[in-house]
């Protein structure tokens, strides 16, 4: 798989950019944004368990952007994937914005519905149920992104979908998560 | 059958799977481009791994940081091979090297055991 898409990162703590990139994602950039977020949180002084949190979702969300830029045909729209961190709330918050075929719409929705509102042990039950029955395998994964983000994630993850200029087949496809 | 060992990377474990001593083992980083295609031959061997040593007693040992979804669901199946052949001489450790005033809930760790219960499955601390 060759397709990518442009993507512009950010890390912010205290509203101060930490880390800034705008490029090519694809699984490169992903291995080179996971060991920047490393050291950058660890140079912080962020809990161990924190960081493995953050860039085990920073890793799905990622790989899914990397996933979808294959159904996409618009290669010079540029996505975002943000962090930030408020100690007002001492929680960090992960955004990202990318372009999908308006066909994976309800995949995306039937997903994030399924695990919005499920507790810690049903979200484990439902885990395991799907990685027994094999259920949304596919090309490129296991399709249990979203279980895994809300196992993750101490709020609801928080999907929208917005239209993509006037292409009726695309989406803009809005994700953000609480850690 | 020959021991495969494999070098770990900034995103793929280091893998080791040793038929002359009985030891397997994953350390590291695990979130290949396709998680499938890398544990394919890993998958292949264990399988026949399996059936020609069930009279040793094997060692598997996880210490893994950092894993995508993808490599959930083929440490699940590897349970299930283990699982499957119903390997009493099977002692399985996993290593979690947080900071004992960074506790955190080993996901990987707890879904397994309760997954699996008649396996031999131990957690070792820091």
């Amino acid at each position: 798989m060759n397709e990518s898409q442009n993507i512009n990162l950010e890390v912010k703590i205290n509203n101060k950019i930490i880390f800034e990139m705008t490029d090519k994602i694809d699984h490169e950039k992903l291995i080179y944004t996971v060991n920047t977020i490393e050291n950058v949180l660890l140079e912080n002084s962020v809990k161990q368990s924190k960081i493995r949190s953050i860039n085990e979702l920073t890793i799905e969300i990622l790989q899914n952007i990397i996933n979808y830029a294959h159904t996409c045909t618009k290669k010079e729209y540029t996505s975002n994937f943000k962090i930030y961190y408020s100690t007002n709330n001492d929680e960090y918050i992960l955004e990202s914005t990318n372009i999908i075929a308006k066909s994976k719409k309800e995949t995306i929705l039937e997903r994030a519905n399924n695990v919005i509102n499920l507790d810690k042990d049903e979200l484990r039950k439902l885990l395991r149920e799907k990685m027994r029955s094999k259920k949304d395998l596919h090309e490129f994964g296991a399709g249990l992104g979203f279980i895994v983000m809300a196992r993750k994630a101490s709020k609801n993850i928080e999907v929208s979908f917005e239209k993509y200029e006037a292409d009726e087949d695309l989406l803009k496809f809005n994700l953000k998560l609480h850690v | 059958m020959e021991d495969i060992y494999l070098e770990s990377s900034d995103y793929t474990p280091r893998v080791v799977l040793n038929r002359t001593d009985n030891i397997i083992e994953f350390t590291g980083k695990s979130y290949p481009s396709n998680t499938f295609e890398f544990f394919d031959p890993i998958m292949k061997w264990l399988k026949e791994y399996i059936k020609i040593s069930q009279d040793e007693v094997t060692v598997v040992k996880f210490n893994l940081i950092y894993i995508n979804s993808s490599t959930n669901q083929v440490l699940f199946e590897i349970f299930d091979l283990f699982y499957e052949e119903k390997r009493e001489n099977l002692k399985i450790i996993f290593f979690n090297d947080h900071d004992e005033d960074d506790y955190e809930e080993d996901e990987l760790f707890e879904d397994l055991s309760e997954e699996f219960p008649d396996l031999d499955i131990q957690l070792v601390r820091g």
